[in-house]
């Protein structure tokens, strides 16, 4: 299997994206001012949708783009109008302040998850509204801000135009190349499963509010150069609607592809100026649109399209059936960098969930290259010891040693980046990316830190010798066939096989797998346990193993602890542990 | 003396606003929809009240009643037609309530038009103690306010239907399993928090004038207590939209009302980086 790009579809997309740019190259000379605004405001949208899309692939949206912009106009509104700054140089602060306002605001409320990211955001538009009208002195109230000279060496409409239409140009191909780059793709890894990305090493946090400042930055950009546009604001011209018109530029179109906003921002934009509608029409208009789209079609214009389009491709029905292979390759599993499994160490392990102890004073270890089983009745705290273990849960005392690492104190990415990687019950995978694009972002968690230019902007197709790993390790756990199946589409077996193989992907010195074989049926479990021992065979590695089947854990393991009540109440081989009366006990005498 | 005044007038403000919030929070603690169309319903228990009141001639009492039952069907009919499609897609369902709530708000200003209405209260003038002055409408809108926020709170606790509401907030997997009809219970969630909404317009119809758009300070009010007192918590709803309620007192007479919205959704930044989880503190 290969990954290079069809040349005739990059041929054909090249030829429009030219005869695109020379129409809009060209349209000054055959339209008058009007409908030059009315291109001119479109593309100011197109940009504001770019910049909102980035956050709404990590399932978070911004309700106050609105107040951005109103910051980055009222910056330059400001600074020229007031203190005589040259307008070029007055953009500068139209970027820096509002990516400045989103950093300290996005620190501490995209830590929270749920909806209050929104409706903090939805603060921001209200807050900044606020203050226009109230601080007087500044922003001169109601009344707004008159005289703003426009960017010098642009006059005229026409120039307006030009000038966003190389705004929009440049900015389109940015927002194309990020879009094929490793950050996009652990954006939606986030937006997926926030668990399973920050598992594999992707920082929640800080990819985040990258993401909000990044389109923070370019909203106030954009709002600085319509202020010189218009050469006048006032707080009426910054209402909140402004913030909901950016927040459906991308759901209208699409906020999963590149040209949703384009797509959407268009559609919001030209339909209202072409109709010459009222302002309350206006509303009602896109506040419909809206609605319409988030009832039949959640994907967004664009995704529509692209289910149609896939439909007839396909002929008739959905995702095509998939048969399983029977067994694993023998193809070897590629050289990891990390030789060897690691030491774990963990002593005195506290943690209690209101009065409830799920762990108490947990100590145990795991030499390097050893597997560990973890077996215990429900309830008796092995998810628990896998949660603070992989650093999503703190735990209130006691230590967890990574070959000399004290790790109990740090954030799972951190964790995994040290060497520790875990698998999830649940959340196995990514559903909406393909199963490639899971292990790619597995393989990624291997890997060094990018830089930030590399990571925004280097095409995932020239990761060569990443995509190498990937392919085999789909080859050598018998996935090929699945390579570009969407994860979610597959059967629960080779689900659970892909969610090892995203984890061994991390290429880790301690792998935890949470019931590896819980649900899978006899032949699934022979395959996962003769993968187990093969990929243990050739890395080496330590694995601790959280399961119910006795048979599995007794065959797999060189040592089983078991667990009841938060307490380790017995450890040793399993023909120790099985010989022991307290496990007896535990498990029978109830 | 003004201190006294300021705490006043917080209260009365606080009960408002609870009956606001509560309607908010359950809605979103049990069926995990932000119903940014709460303060439509605000806005239509008003105009309701005002109509059967001043148009029709019937007692204001009666017409708040009205203006409760009304409510509550509008609130049935928007989970079942639109919400229920949204179950555990919290983002487009926020963006899907703020766009209904828009639409709702620019159909309103084409049928109601932008002329404000008002309407008489049953119970005109003031008591004046030692210098202390409190609007007698202001002491109908508290107590009516406690009235339903106690029984409300007794009914959760205490009712079998408030103890199946309960466990489907807490885990609606679960609570299906055991026989309880989820979808019935999102029904009468939605009932209740818009039969509230709807009364809490009716009762402040008289204090103010009504516009399409009066429901949306309220609303943004609500937000902020629902964040500040934890999502999902009753009791924590309650003591925030008393204390949201006092700093918007506080914040009108020393400094402007139209400071108000910034003040508290920045107080409501503050929770959220120093105490997420809210007031009453429990993870949702």
């Amino acid at each position: 299997m290969r990954t290079e790009v069809a040349r005739a579809p990059r041929v054909r997309g090249l030829a429009i994206a030219g005869a695109v740019a020379l129409a809009l190259l060209a349209a000054p000379a055959a339209l008058g001012d009007y409908h030059l605004h009315m291109l001119l405001s479109a593309f100011i949208a197109i940009m504001l949708g770019f910049g909102h899309r980035l956050l709404l692939l990590t399932g978070q949206a911004s309700y106050g783009h609105g107040g951005f912009y109103a910051l980055g106009a009222y910056a330059v509104a400001i600074l020229t109008a007031t203190y005589s700054w040259n307008p070029w140089l007055a953009l500068v602060p139209a970027i820096l302040v509002p990516g400045a306002v989103a950093l300290a605001i996005g620190v501490p409320v995209l830590r929270a998850r749920g909806p209050y990211f929104f409706l903090i955001s939805f603060g921001i538009a209200v807050v900044v509204n606020s203050l226009l009208s109230n601080l007087k002195g500044l922003t001169g109230g109601n009344a707004g801000i008159m005289g703003i000279p426009r960017l010098p060496g642009l006059e005229t409409v026409t120039d307006y135009y030009f000038l966003l239409c190389a705004v929009v140009i440049v900015g389109g191909v940015a927002f194309w190349l990020i879009d094929r780059s490793r950050w996009t793709l652990e954006l939606r890894a986030i937006g997926g499963s926030p668990d399973l990305a920050s598992a594999i090493g992707i920082s929640r946090q800080r990819n985040m509010v990258l993401a909000f400042v990044v389109g923070a930055a370019i909203t106030g950009l954009l709002g600085g150069i319509f202020a010189t546009y218009m050469a006048f604001v006032a707080p009426t011209a910054f209402s909140f609607w402004i913030s909901v018109y950016i927040l459906t530029f991308s759901m209208i179109g699409g906020a999963a592809y590149w040209s949703g906003p384009i797509v959407g921002a268009t559609y919001v934009t030209l339909i209202p100026l072409l109709f010459n509608w009222s302002e309350h029409l206006v509303a009602l208009f896109v506040a419909i649109s809206i609605a319409v789209v988030m009832l039949l079609w959640p994907d967004g214009i664009v995704g529509q399209v692209d289910r149609l389009l896939a439909r007839t491709r396909r002929g008739h029905g959905g995702v095509p059936p998939v048969r399983l292979k029977a067994e694993t390759s023998a193809a070897k599993i590629s050289a990891p960098v990390h030789k060897g499994g690691a030491r774990l160490v963990v002593s005195g392990l506290n943690h209690s969930y209101g009065g409830i102890r799920t762990a108490n004073n947990i100590s145990f270890e795991a030499a390097p290259g050893e597997i560990v089983g973890i077996i215990g009745p429900n309830g008796a705290g092995k998810t628990t010891l896998f949660n603070l273990l992989s650093g999503y849960v703190r735990p209130q005392g006691g230590k967890i040693v990574l070959d000399g690492t004290e790790i109990q104190t740090l954030p799972p990415h951190r964790i995994e980046q040290l060497g520790l990687t875990r698998t999830f019950q649940a959340s196995m995978v990514f559903d909406r990316l393909t199963v490639f694009e899971n292990i790619l972002l597995g393989v990624w968690g291997a890997g060094e830190k990018a830089t930030i230019v590399e990571k925004l902007f280097r095409p995932r197709t020239r990761y060569e010798r990443d995509i190498a790993k990937v392919e085999e390790l789909i080859e050598s756990f018998g996935l090929s066939e699945f390579a570009h199946t969407p994860a979610g589409s597959l059967p629960y077996g080779i689900r659970k096989l892909l969610g090892l193989a995203i984890g061994i992907a991390t290429e880790p010195r301690v792998l935890c797998l949470d019931e590896p074989v819980a649900g899978l049926t006899d032949a699934e479990i022979d395959r996962m346990v003769e993968t187990l021992r093969k990929v243990h065979r050739e890395r080496q590695l330590t694995l601790l193993i959280v399961e119910h089947r006795m048979p599995v854990i007794m065959g797999l393991c060189d040592r089983v602890v078991v667990m009841n009540f938060g307490e380790v109440v017995a450890q040793g081989t399993p023909e120790q542990v099985q010989a022991d009366p307290v496990v007896h006990e535990v498990y029978f005498a109830r | 003396m003004l201190l006294v005044q300021v705490v006043l007038n917080g209260l009365t403000a606080g009960a408002m606003l609870a009956l606001m919030s509560i309607g908010l929070t359950l809605i979103f603690g049990i069926l995990g929809v932000v119903n940014f169309v709460h303060g439509v319903i605000f806005m239509l228990g008003a105009y309701i009240t005002i109509y059967f009141t001043a148009e029709l001639g019937m007692n204001y009492f009666v017409s708040i009643m009205l203006a409760c039952v009304l409510g509550a069907i509008l609130g049935v009919v928007l989970e079942a037609a639109f919400f229920r499609r949204f179950r555990g897609k919290v983002l487009e369902g926020a963006v899907f309530a703020v766009a209904l709530a828009l639409s709702l708000e620019a159909l309103a200003f084409e049928i109601f038009g932008g002329a404000p209405r008002g309407v008489q209260t049953p119970l005109p003038g003031v008591i004046n103690v030692a210098g202390l002055i409190v609007n007698k409408h202001r002491l109908l809108v508290v107590a009516a306010a406690l009235l339903l926020v106690l029984g409300l709170y007794w009914f959760v606790r205490s009712s079998r239907y408030g103890r199946a509401m309960r466990a489907v907030q807490q885990d609606a997997y679960a609570a299906r399993l055991q026989g309880i009809e989820d979808s019935r219970i999102a029904v009468l969630t939605f009932a209740i928090g818009a039969a509230l909404a709807a009364v809490a317009g009716g009762l402040v119809a008289p204090l103010q004038l009504a516009l399409p758009d009066m429901g949306t300070t309220p609303l943004l009010l609500a937000f902020v207590v629902i964040i500040v007192g934890g999502m999902g918590s009753i009791s924590g709803a309650f003591w925030a939209a008393v204390l949201i309620g006092l700093v918007q007192s506080a914040v009108t007479t020393f400094w402007s009302p139209q400071a108000v919205i910034g003040v508290t959704f920045f107080i409501a930044m503050l929770m959220l980086a120093l105490r997420p989880t809210g007031i009453a503190g429990h993870a949702h």
